[in-house]
């Protein structure tokens, strides 16, 4: 019941809450549960001036259902074709799932504090993903390959649950073949197809000749990977400052006001979605 | 700061004035509770005295609602046209609001109004004189005095536009802020200045109102701040005072200083709307997320981050000042009886 | 501005006074009434976010009637008529004794009274019941038992606070049902013994001093057997000044409570008068339904007996109350799926409402005029915070409506004209007709009923655990929060209360000896039957305990069989199993 709606009036701009309007460009299946949208502005000034950072993320929602934050999973050098990878888990991505291409959405952000890039410049890079993690670390691997001259090694390793839940397969396939990036995956559990490693993501470490000095390694995936690689990168010599990783919670608001993703004393929304492990180490909450 | 002297005979007067080009909410009394009301008619005016009477629910609803529509939106052939409530007033007046409250308010300025600006809060704070009461006696619970939060407010820490001491047969008229000029300036004849016996005897009667307000039920906040901020607190002492929260909310949704909320999501039709409530992390659905998984699971952890939230010094450098204001309506809405004194006592005694 | 209406919550027995807050078109929020005897200033998290169910857009807002698999929209004549029909036609060919009413602890006092005479004087039938039947019927009527006849007030809550010994049975009613909570905190601070006893519960909080971890049904074993009791405990439950607080929605045999409050009380009542007793309820007006008549009359069925494969009842006419949620066997389930005419009267479009041949929207206890009674027997009036809605209708105007279609006279009585009827026919209601007196906060509290005659009742037999063998528990859940409506239409609500997975729950260690991980498949078997569940880990299960909620009703069946009869309340309940568990 929302009452006289002639008791309303039009939303101004500087209003946080308000989303834009975004029609669905083009969906891509990735998995049995997963799909990549992209996305389009409605209004011509939103749609020219949207920029994003690398990690992060965009409260995305479906009206009258929903909204969720999403981290922006393409390249930040092209900004008018931004993706977002969505697997359905819950009532939000369900709902998004049944949407089909020109049908709207809301769309808030970008919000997140974002990867550091520029001071990453001259290191060696490790990338570890672990299933759905990847989509956001794909927004800061596309543009290092862009800019590769400036970044030192690059490498990546990628671990999903089964050959079934590897997500951007064509993409993954360019990064084999490419010489510019040292690229392995690798699944839990194979499948009568599947040749390639099989294993959680930390068994590729000892295949993987990790470079460890000048080098900042970059992990995203489920919690409970993202510890045991830690773990790993720490028992080999990366420094706390050097491990970069991102925390998810639950979010309403996305712009640090309703308090649900307060972790210690910072808001994930606003002082993350990125941290340092030496950061997480200092919040007073367990978090990795 | 400007010091004039009100008549209490002619306060209706003044009020009266105002409806020109305000609303204005005093204390009222009905079905056995204070509420603030619009004035219409008499004002209680033994709630708008020295003594100190609270209503249960701090105004902060006034700025911040206890649920309002963010945004509607109505489907037309393919296309979604969003719209938002209209102004909840044009000028309002807070007439008898109290020291802590004023405080209260104060720190949602600082968490609203900062780093993305909150639209609705702003709408509303925008267009609201706070006329505050000092208080010179207190009530069963205050304890003001401990967090920064009163009984007086001074004028150099805390930004009021009014604030009244009560003085027997008079206000002395405390005005701080344009906004408060501009209510004085309404009709300057019902004012006069003090005589310096006045301004004598306000100071005097602040310095009385501390004494009582310390002798009363007061924690002393600052080894707990110490405690908490440091993360020394034995995990069993939350555990222990988690079992005596119930998870009810309650101490969230009376604190003058708690902004935690919701958002709902409705639709009906072409139709619908996403909508604001106040939350609470007491909750344990605060953080749970989809797939069942809850980071703050346990009860003690959820009851040592509100904690850690209202007093560690990190987060007082965030908010700009410490999480509490003394008004001690925790201890009035809580089941367990582990408000804010009680749990600080706990804290100290380690 | 806010407009502040006073008055009870609708969630659960305690019937806290608060406010409902609206701006004149919809509820904006909810705050307690400090000069409440029950709330005293302070809510639950249902109480606090009850303002977000009553903003759902989920109201069923015109009537349906169904139109082969689809439930069309139709207007309130049509949809009248199209009920007077089925009804007639049942009537014409079956008789009065086709048909089966089905009152509500989700209605007030007066529909319930309204109810219990249409069903009666216009229909014919005395087939009445309510869903609490399965959730509370056996409690009361133990206590009906004991006190031969309906009795008043038990116990006040307040009263609790000063109480030198406290029985809990079951941790849920301290923390769920805050108000009795508040005033055990209380009154352990001022130095009173709180006894808890929980089959379910390993780590007691620290204000219970003593745990005895019996179900109800073996409890008055224990007290009787006072060795196997520590000496403490026997002093603190044999002396006068016990308050006993239980759900009344989990008792299960009526013959279990009867025998538990005699064996509290071993020498003549006079000398040792009954405790005072709180029979929570997760229902708002468990007592108020229960009183007001809604209960099989001469001759008639109960709900559980309505439901019977064998049964003649044809057409269930349903108000107030999701049925489907609360029946315990899956047999109901199929006869009320193959009933000729079902219809509901509700709030919300729930999935009893979905299986209706006939739907009418009816206002939310928010929006309506009467009288609730809460556990303590307080009689307390609602008072609705908006205007009458054009869409739904009052249950009075249907009954009305209804009637006249049948050709029969259904008197259209004000509510305070139904609580005269209700103070001259119903003992211990006398003193309702006061309206004065109704309008005080905190309503009108029954009479303290006269002491208690002994009585003896068929008690359940009470099973063994073997070695190693689990003992399966089997709590009630049918009256659980999380199939409340009004919870799930509540954004915050619905986290607090997420759905149960159909699973066993194990005490890690038990886990660990078996080599289960969560999530893992076992095979449970009892000497009637086999089922396979997957594995819940919960340290708060005590050891060789399994625990399944009732209403993932398939697998207690397959485990447990047939129910097991209730001779008293005329109904089932799954009592506590031998079984065996096996990793698959």
């Amino acid at each position: 019941m929302i009452g006289d709606l002639s008791l309303y009036r039009e939303p101004e701009m500087d209003n946080i809450y308000v989303p834009n309007k975004a029609r669905i460009k083009g969906i891509q299946d990735e998995t049995y549960d997963t799909k990549t949208y992209e996305f389009e502005f409605v209004d011509t000034a939103v749609k020219e001036g949207f920029r994003f950072l690398p990690g992060q993320f965009l409260e995305i929602s479906v009206l009258g259902i929903g909204e969720a934050p999403f981290g922006l999973a393409s390249n930040p050098n092209h900004p008018d074709s931004f993706r977002v990878t969505i697997r359905a888990v819950g009532s939000v991505t369900r709902a998004l799932h049944e949407l089909k291409v020109g049908e709207l959405v809301g769309i808030r952000g970008p919000f997140g504090n974002g990867f550091p890039f520029d001071g990453m410049k001259g290191k060696n890079i490790l990338f570890v993903a672990g299933g759905i993690g990847l989509p956001p670390l794909r927004s800061l691997i596309e543009p290092m390959l862009d800019g590769r001259s400036e970044f030192k090694d690059i490498q990546i390793l990628y671990g999903a649950r089964s050959p079934a839940d590897l997500v951007y397969q064509d993409r993954l396939k360019e990064w084999e073949k490419t010489p510019e990036i040292r690229f392995m995956m690798s699944v839990d559990v194979g499948d009568p197809a599947w040749i390639g490693n099989v294993g959680v993501v930390t068994t590729l470490f000892p295949k993987a000749d990790i470079l460890t000095r000048n080098a900042v390694a970059f992990v995203c995936g489920p919690p409970i990977m993202i510890r045991f690689v830690i773990l790993e990168l720490l028992g080999r010599g990366f420094a706390p400052e050097n491990i970069i990783s991102t925390l998810e919670r639950n979010m309403k608001c996305g712009v640090g006001k309703c308090g649900h993703c307060a972790v210690g004393h910072k808001y994930i929304c606003l002082d993350g979605p990125v941290f340092s492990y030496k950061e997480m180490m200092k919040l007073s909450e367990k978090v990795v | 700061m400007e010091q004039v002297v009100l008549q209490k005979s002619n306060l209706n007067h003044w009020v009266e004035l105002m409806h020109g080009g305000f609303q204005v909410v005093a204390p009222s009394r009905v079905h056995g509770e204070i509420f603030f009301l619009p004035h219409a008619g008499q004002l209680e005016s033994d709630l708008l005295c020295g003594n100190a009477t609270l209503p249960y629910l701090p105004p902060k609803d006034i700025v911040f609602p206890q649920s309002e529509t963010l945004f509607s939106f109505t489907r037309d052939a393919g296309d979604i046209a969003f719209s938002i409530p209209e102004k909840a007033f044009e000028r309002l007046v807070i007439l008898g609001i109290r020291s802590c409250d004023t405080a209260g308010i104060h720190w949602l300025d600082n968490f609203y109004l900062n780093n993305f600006r909150d639209f609705y809060y702003h709408d509303r704070r925008d267009n609201l004189t706070l006329i505050s009461i000092a208080c010179n006696q207190p009530m069963n619970n205050c304890f003001c005095i401990c967090c920064e939060g009163g009984p007086f407010l001074n004028p150099e820490k805390a930004a009021f536009d009014i604030q009244l001491v009560d003085l027997d047969e008079h206000y002395l008229v405390e005005c701080n802020s344009e906004k408060g000029k501009e209510l004085v300036n309404l009709n300057r004849s019902l004012f006069s200045p003090p005589d310096p016996a006045m301004v004598e005897a306000r100071d005097q009667l602040e310095k009385k109102s501390h004494t009582l307000f310390l002798h009363e039920p007061t924690s002393y906040m600052s080894t707990a701040i110490r405690r908490i901020t440091s993360n020394s607190v034995p995990p069993e002492v939350w555990t222990e005072l988690g079992e005596r929260c119930f998870d009810d909310g309650g101490c969230t949704f009376v604190c003058p200083c708690c902004s935690c909320f919701g958002v709902g999501y409705s639709s009906k039709g072409e139709t619908g709307c996403h909508y604001r409530f106040w939350d609470s992390c007491d909750y344990s659905g605060f953080t749970r997320e989809v797939s069942g998984h809850n980071p703050r699971a346990e009860k003690g952890e959820r009851f040592k981050r509100r904690f850690f939230h209202k007093l560690s010094y990190q987060y007082v450098k965030r908010d700009g000042r410490i999480g509490c204001v003394g008004c001690g309506r925790c201890i009035t809405a809580c089941p367990g009886e582990v408000g804010m004194p009680a749990v600080v006592e706990r804290l100290r005694r380690g | 501005m806010v407009k502040n209406t006073p008055t009870i919550c609708s969630f659960c027995s305690n019937g806290c006074g608060m406010f409902v807050r609206s701006d004149g078109k919809e509820a904006i929020g909810c705050l307690p009434m400090t000069l409440h005897p029950v709330s005293e200033g302070r809510l639950c998290h249902r109480g606090w976010n009850r303002f977000q169910n009553l903003r759902s857009f989920n109201r069923l807002s015109l009537p349906l009637v169904r139109e082969g698999s689809n439930l069309k929209e139709v207007t309130w004549p049509e949809a009248l008529q199209k009920t007077t029909e089925k009804i007639s036609e049942l009537l014409s060919r079956y008789g009065p004794q086709s048909l089966g009413v089905i009152g509500s602890p989700w209605l007030t006092n007066e529909d319930n009274y309204r109810i219990a005479r249409f069903s009666r004087d216009i229909l014919g039938t005395n087939h009445l019941d309510g869903s609490y039947r399965f959730s509370g019927a056996a409690a009361l009527a133990a206590l009906n038992q004991l006190f031969s006849g309906s009795f008043g007030s038990l116990g006040s809550i307040p009263a609790i606070a000063q109480t030198p010994t406290i029985l809990v049975i079951g941790k849920e009613c301290c923390r769920d049902f805050s108000p009795v909570g508040s005033r055990l905190i209380k009154a352990f601070l001022h130095g009173s013994t709180v006894i808890l006893a929980d089959p379910l519960c390993t780590r007691k909080e620290h204000f219970f001093k003593y745990l005895l971890p019996h179900p109800i049904q073996s409890l008055a074993a224990a007290f009787r057997d006072k060795e196997s009791l520590p000496p403490e405990v026997s002093a603190h439950l044999f002396q006068p000044g016990l308050a006993l607080i239980f759900l009344a929605d989990q008792v299960d045999s009526a013959s279990s409570l009867v025998s538990l409050l005699q064996s509290l009380s071993p020498r003549p009542p006079t000398e040792n008068p009954l405790p005072l007793m709180i029979p929570l309820s997760r229902s708002p007006n468990l007592k108020g339904a229960w009183d007001m008549g809604i209960q099989p009359g001469e001759g008639g069925l109960t709900l559980q007996e309505m439901l019977d494969e064998e049964s003649h009842v044809k057409g269930l006419i349903l108000f107030g109350d999701d049925l489907l949620n609360h029946l315990p066997t899956s047999s109901m389930l199929e006869k009320f799926k193959n009933l000729e005419f079902v219809l509901v009267a509700d709030r919300f479009f729930t999935e009893t409402a979905r299986m209706a041949h006939c739907v009418l929207p009816i206002p939310l206890l928010a929006e309506t005029r009467g009288t609730m009674t809460n556990s303590e027997g307080r009689v307390q009036k609602l008072r609705p915070f908006l205007g009458p809605q054009k869409e739904n209708r009052p249950v009075a105007d249907i009954l009305y409506d209804l009637s006249r279609r049948l050709g029969k006279d259904f008197p259209v009585f004000s509510e305070p004209e139904v609580r005269r009827e209700i103070s001259k026919n119903i003992s211990p209601y006398t003193k309702v007709a006061s309206e004065s007196d109704l309008e005080e906060v905190g309503g009108i509290l029954l009479p303290a009923p006269t002491a208690p005659l002994p009585c003896e009742l068929p008690e359940a037999a009470e099973q063994a655990t073997e070695e190693n063998r689990y003992r399966l528990l089997v709590p009630n859940t049918l009256y659980a929060w999380n199939r409340n409506q009004m919870i799930h239409e509540s954004p915050v609500l619905r986290m607090e209360y997420p759905s149960d997975r159909p699973a066993v729950r194990m005490n890690p260690l038990d886990a660990k000896e078996l080599k289960i991980r969560m999530g893992e498949k076992v095979k449970v078997r009892s000497d009637r039957g086999e089922t396979q569940a997957p594995v819940e880990v919960d340290e708060n299960i005590p050891s060789k305990v399994l625990m399944l909620p009732s209403h993932f009703v398939e697998v207690v069946e397959s485990l447990a069989g047939k129910a097991v009869r209730d001779v008293t309340t005329r109904t089932l309940f799954f009592p506590s199993l031998s079984v065996t568990v096996e990793k698959l």
